[in-house]
């Protein structure tokens, strides 16, 4: 795992964070503490009612804790003047909470305005925002929320939220309302944002599919928000820290695992390969002595083209072009091993061609380099359960 | 705010149309008719101008301070602390909605004399609670999540009152004084009975004293009015409702 942190310094410090209501005779959240690294993603996750939402909305104080502390970049906030607390921390909502009568732009501006940006400053700003959650500023800035699709009024959303350049973004189930497709291109916006931005992100959601995809770290929440676990997706789906952990995450951990590993963690077959312009005898020969009875044909360019195999090539053919099966399943190292298997139960061929950013082949990955990393998964998972018993067990000793 | 496109304006020329054409129908006919010297006393520039006018006033004056009366006492009922409140206190308002006009006039003459006030109070009283409701109703509809989104971005409790809620509550409210503003201007006629003048003496005459056109005038002039006002009211809500929202 890449570390996407300022390692140490926690910009979110929450400590023995408790909300009763009244009227209830059980706390909403008891005694929560965590604390969330500059720079870091982090995801609640939870069923319904675990009090999740509630906890975030203690960080900007909608929700006022009962009981407990908040501490922002090192500065208690716990008790401070709650309008100006909330211009350092952005935030988004599942209903995008964009003002209707206002145009796009003016949305985006409300922030910067609370904050007293002078005017040029403000306008410079909305552009720059809407550029960067991929929204034209000339087509859009003008016109009104209800103008725009769901998918682009939660980008305003987002980038409303930024406007203002808080060091912390509170997003509750920000995709939540938004169809498969939408979510999921608004996941990979919201990671690619956050790849330029770096900001502290807590984001709440109930799927435990988008935490372990967004986050870089989960908190799965359990009963009134006890923390079952927090930590990276990979700790999550590999070790669950207890049944109820495992429950949540569900069927399908090991096949949810392969989302995290990108395609460049495991090597790359090469593969016997030819251009489009050799000699077919001499690619026949090359087909014949091939351990998979094919080769790969690529253009003046090193693209992949077609699978070429024996068959083939009876009748030899006086030139290359148009021969074998179209070498269309090409993924790139930031793929994950889940897209691999995806396309690879999908499609014929002796596996996914890796190219490069240009297109250029670097290799085959098959089901056999899959199903080895899935091996080396579970390895080590039991290692560290193994180990854990140890230590278990030299602690019970020593009590 | 500039006007936005022509849709938003269209079928608001009609009103004023039907007010030049009753107008116009009205003086033709009178001119046609053999008018006596009690009749004349009563229909000519001077003596309708002055009613006309007196009625406007009584209406829009009644109707901007039920604005005045209603807008406040709305914002307050709508406030957390106060919601729940907000049905107890609208049924009893709703008592004095079901008192008659006219009595309550009667009952507020016997105690401060006629006049132009004692009409203005009664109508106020009688318009005051639809408008309320309409206030409150306007506020209550405003999605919470956007309350919630400007609370979340730092706005203050006012901020999300002016820049929120209030806009927001701009059609609803509206919609509810233009129609209280044109009940009002047909129940302004009842003026007449505590001294406040208005077109309900115009009538009043015309029925008192068994002469048609007197009657016809009074009543066609009251409908212009309303009519009128009714247009003004459109003409307010199109241009004062915020843009973008439907």
């Amino acid at each position: 795992m890449p570390d996407r942190t300022d390692a140490g310094r926690p910009m979110l410090r929450l400590r023995e964070l408790t909300k009763r209501y009244r009227g209830q005779d059980r706390p909403a959240v008891d005694r929560l503490s965590l604390d969330v690294a500059a720079g870091e993603l982090m995801v609640f996750v939870g069923p319904s009612g675990c009090g999740k939402t509630t906890t975030l909305k203690m960080i900007n104080r909608l929700v006022e804790p009962t009981s407990g502390s908040i501490e922002l970049d090192g500065e208690d906030v716990t008790h401070v003047d709650p309008n100006r607390l909330r211009r350092r921390i952005g935030y988004v909502i599942q209903q995008t909470g964009l003002l209707p009568h206002l145009t796009v732009g003016a949305n985006v501006a409300l922030v910067p305005r609370l904050l007293g940006w002078p005017s040029a400053r403000v306008r410079a700003r909305v552009d720059e925002m809407l550029e960067l959650v991929g929204l034209d500023p000339a087509e859009h800035r003008d016109r009104y929320p209800r103008e725009l699709s769901g998918g682009q009024q939660q980008r305003v959303g987002v980038a409303r939220a930024l406007a203002g350049d808080p060091p912390v973004l509170l997003m509750d189930e920000p995709f939540g309302a938004t169809d498969p497709l939408t979510r999921e291109r608004l996941q990979n916006e919201l990671l690619r944002v956050q790849a330029e931005v770096r900001k502290t992100i807590v984001l709440v959601t109930h799927d435990i599919d988008e935490a372990i995809k967004l986050g870089d770290r989960i908190a799965v929440f359990g009963e009134r928000s006890r923390l079952a676990q927090v930590g990276t997706p990979d700790e999550v789906l590999g070790r669950p820290a207890d049944p109820y952990v495992k429950r949540f995450v569900g069927a399908g951990a090991s096949l949810k695992r392969l989302h995290l590993v990108r395609l460049d963690a495991v090597p790359a077959r090469p593969f016997p390969t030819a251009r489009v312009t050799d000699d077919p005898a001499l690619v026949r020969d090359l087909v014949v002595r091939s351990r998979s009875g094919s080769v790969l044909l690529l253009d003046a360019a090193e693209r992949p083209v077609a699978w070429v195999a024996a068959d083939d090539l009876t009748p030899l053919p006086a030139d290359l072009a148009g021969v074998g099966l179209p070498a269309t399943a090409t993924l790139t190292a930031e793929a994950t091993l889940h897209d691999a298997l995806d396309v690879m139960l999908g499609t014929d061929g002796a596996g996914v061609i890796l190219v490069d950013g240009d297109g250029r082949f670097r290799g085959v990955v098959g089901l056999d380099e899959v199903m080895a990393h899935v091996a080396r998964l579970h390895a080590e998972s039991r290692r560290h359960d193994v180990a854990a018993a140890a230590a278990l067990g030299s602690a019970e000793g020593a009590a | 705010m500039s006007g936005g496109g022509r849709g938003r304006w269209a079928g608001l020329a009609a009103r004023p149309l039907v007010v030049a054409l009753l107008l116009g129908g009205l003086w033709l006919w009178l001119r046609g008719q053999e008018l006596d010297s009690i009749e004349r006393r009563t229909i000519n520039a001077d003596y309708l101008l002055r009613a006309t006018r007196e009625h406007l006033w009584l209406t829009v004056v009644a109707t901007l301070a039920v604005a005045a009366l209603a807008l406040p006492l709305g914002v307050l009922l709508t406030r957390p602390a106060l919601r729940r409140v907000a049905p107890g206190v609208l049924t009893v308002l709703g008592v004095g909605q079901a008192v008659p006009a006219y009595g309550v006039m009667v009952l507020l003459t016997l105690r401060f004399g006629v006049g132009f006030r004692v009409a203005a109070v009664a109508l106020v009283a009688y318009s005051l609670l639809p408008v309320l409701r309409n206030v409150v109703t306007g506020i209550g509809q405003v999605d919470p999540a956007l309350v919630e989104a400007g609370r979340g971005m730092g706005m203050s409790r006012a901020a999300v009152l002016w820049r929120i809620e209030l806009p927001l509550a701009v059609p609803v409210v509206l919609t509810g004084l233009r129609t209280a503003m044109v009940i009002g201007a047909g129940v302004a006629t009842l003026a007449t009975f505590v001294g406040a003048g208005g077109l309900g003496d115009i009538i009043i005459n015309g029925i008192k004293l068994g002469r048609t056109p007197v009657l016809v005038t009074g009543s066609v002039l009251c409908a212009c009015v309303a009519l009128a006002l009714d247009w003004a009211g459109a003409v307010a809500e199109r241009a004062l409702s915020p843009r973008g929202v439907s």
